[in-house]
């Protein structure tokens, strides 16, 4: 198991839990289910994944995020329900983030040579490193979302990419279909976005680790924090954003600052973010990466997010 | 365009029989049987002439048939290229690719219905949208909006440091020494540590 390995250390013996490992969305994936019927529960969740996967990944050539980005410019375009709450939400904290989370930085992105799965990515930076010619990313204020009629439309040229948010929401939306189901307590991890409600298996409270992403791989305990949250929660979450993954070329990493559309030069090098949803802790923790650590400390407590910032020499705050 | 064999055999034919050899007269006398071998020849071109005729005739219609197969062609391409720039039949397999994605979706509701009814009885049922009524494909709304309400909401959670057994960054940390002091703690726990479910992990 990688890095992401998430510990059951407290399960309740009289309550029944499952466990599900898994490798999608570009990386790995983890779901805990607690109460009866937790097998068949903890199942459908690993095939909701799939699903959303299927509906958002950009990576996919035959997804339905990818037909989305590939008609910009054509008028509405009609789309499923799970597409429409991807893009509402996007514009949603794009609006709440004053445009600094901007999921249309995809064409950036992709210049810089993040055109594919990361593992092909680094594959293929072994041969050539790309040629990047950035600009400013367009930002979400011309696109169209209509409810009623279920469509979406995006400006020419405009594409939109779920990286910084698209896990967080999946996690949202897997954790509360279960928990809706029947469910007494799910947890689910994808890649570290992590969105848990109910009760993990007793009255202890959910308990996350906080690793510290500068310290190498070998290091036995990257632990630095503890972030708790009551048993019983209607919805929490952890995300975490970083510059030191997701790395290639010649120093390229996956935070894009919109404003300039080329990789984010920040002091941070690493913001977990505590929220009630994983989306909103996913783009908080892009957000503050980008802000640099004196602002983003000001941003995250006028939004009242419990944060835990690390520098590339310090950590700088926590609360 | 492919050549037709049977088109090239006629070709042949032709040249054949536009051979300046077979058609120049003959010059010598004008005997019965000269004269039955020239008319025999005559005729022979006559026919060939004919033939070359016919053989002119095909190719032109085959030609003919071939540039409006190849209009009917670009027309129906034309036609089929709608304004996305997508082909007709592209646009199908798209709907169809996700008319299937749908089903998937529904089939996964339909059995998370039935787990619900199952582990927590009708009450439970209802709060899991069922395929067949289709509000779980047509209602985005209200979970747009459940969303984003709760992402309003201040998460209950408290940060605290690991407990003394939960090693501290090794030496190999980035200058640990050098940080400014973390802030005040609140709720730093000094007995034995939390055991997390779940560890944090850059996306």
């Amino acid at each position: 198991m990688g890095a992401s390995a998430t510990s059951v250390l407290s399960m309740d013996p009289v309550k029944a839990s499952a466990t599900r490992t898994f490798r999608a969305m570009g990386t790995d994936c983890e779901l805990i289910v607690y109460g009866s019927g937790a097998d068949e529960l903890v199942s459908m969740g690993a095939h909701r994944v799939e699903l959303l996967e299927q509906c958002w990944s950009r990576f996919r050539s035959t997804s339905e995020l990818t037909h989305l980005n590939s008609l910009a410019g054509t008028g509405p375009v009609s789309v499923s329900e799970d597409l429409l709450t991807l893009v509402d939400i996007m514009l949603e904290a794009w609006k709440a983030t004053g445009g600094l989370f901007d999921p249309t930085v995809i064409e950036s992105m992709n210049a810089l040579g993040y055109d594919r799965d990361f593992a092909s990515v680094i594959a293929r930076d072994a041969i050539a490193a790309v040629t990047a010619q950035v600009k400013k990313a367009p930002g979400m204020s011309d696109v169209v979302i209509d409810e009623e009629s279920m469509t979406i439309s995006l400006p020419a040229g405009v594409g939109v990419d779920p990286g910084a948010i698209g896990k967080g929401l999946a996690a949202d939306i897997i954790v509360e279909e279960l928990m809706n189901a029947g469910a007494e307590g799910v947890l689910v991890n994808l890649g570290g976005d992590i969105v848990f409600a109910g009760s993990p298996g007793s009255a202890d409270p959910w308990v996350m680790a906080i690793l510290d992403e500068r310290l190498p791989l070998d290091v036995d305990n990257r632990v630095v924090r503890h972030l708790e949250f009551e048993a019983g929660t209607d919805h929490g979450a952890v995300a975490t954003s970083t510059t030191l993954k997701r790395v290639w070329a010649d120093g390229r990493h996956h935070v894009i600052d919109p404003r300039t559309g080329d990789v984010a030069r920040t002091d941070l090098v690493q913001a977990t973010i505590a929220a009630s949803t994983g989306w909103w802790a996913e783009v908080a923790a892009t957000t503050a990466l980008l802000l640099g650590s004196e602002k983003a400390e000001n941003w995250l407590d006028e939004n009242e997010l419990v944060h835990v910032l690390m520098t590339s020499i310090d950590l700088l705050g926590d609360e | 365009m492919k050549a037709n064999p049977s088109t090239m055999d006629h070709t042949k034919a032709m040249k054949t029989m536009t051979n300046p050899k077979v058609r120049r007269p003959s010059r010598r006398g004008h005997s019965t049987t000269d004269k039955v071998v020239s008319a025999g020849l005559a005729a022979a071109a006559c026919a060939g002439l004919v033939g070359v005729i016919a053989v002119r005739t095909t190719q032109d219609a085959q030609a003919a048939d071939a540039q409006a197969a190849t209009e009917v062609t670009d027309a129906t391409l034309a036609a089929s290229t709608t304004s996305t720039g997508l082909t007709q039949a592209q646009l199908d397999q798209y709907a169809a690719q996700l008319e299937a994605e749908r089903l998937k979706l529904i089939d996964y509701r339909d059995q998370l219905a039935l787990a619900a009814a199952s582990l927590n009885g009708a009450t439970q049922q209802t709060a899991v949208p069922t395929a067949k009524s289709g509000a779980a494909i047509k209602t985005p709304s209200a979970k747009s909006a459940k969303a984003k309400a709760k992402a309003k909401a201040k998460a209950k959670a408290k940060v605290s440091a690991p407990a003394q057994q939960q090693a501290q960054p090794q030496a190999q940390a980035p200058a640990p020494a050098a940080k400014p002091a973390p802030r005040p703690q609140a709720q730093v726990q000094q007995q034995q540590a939390p055991r997390p479910q779940a560890q944090t992990k850059s996306s």
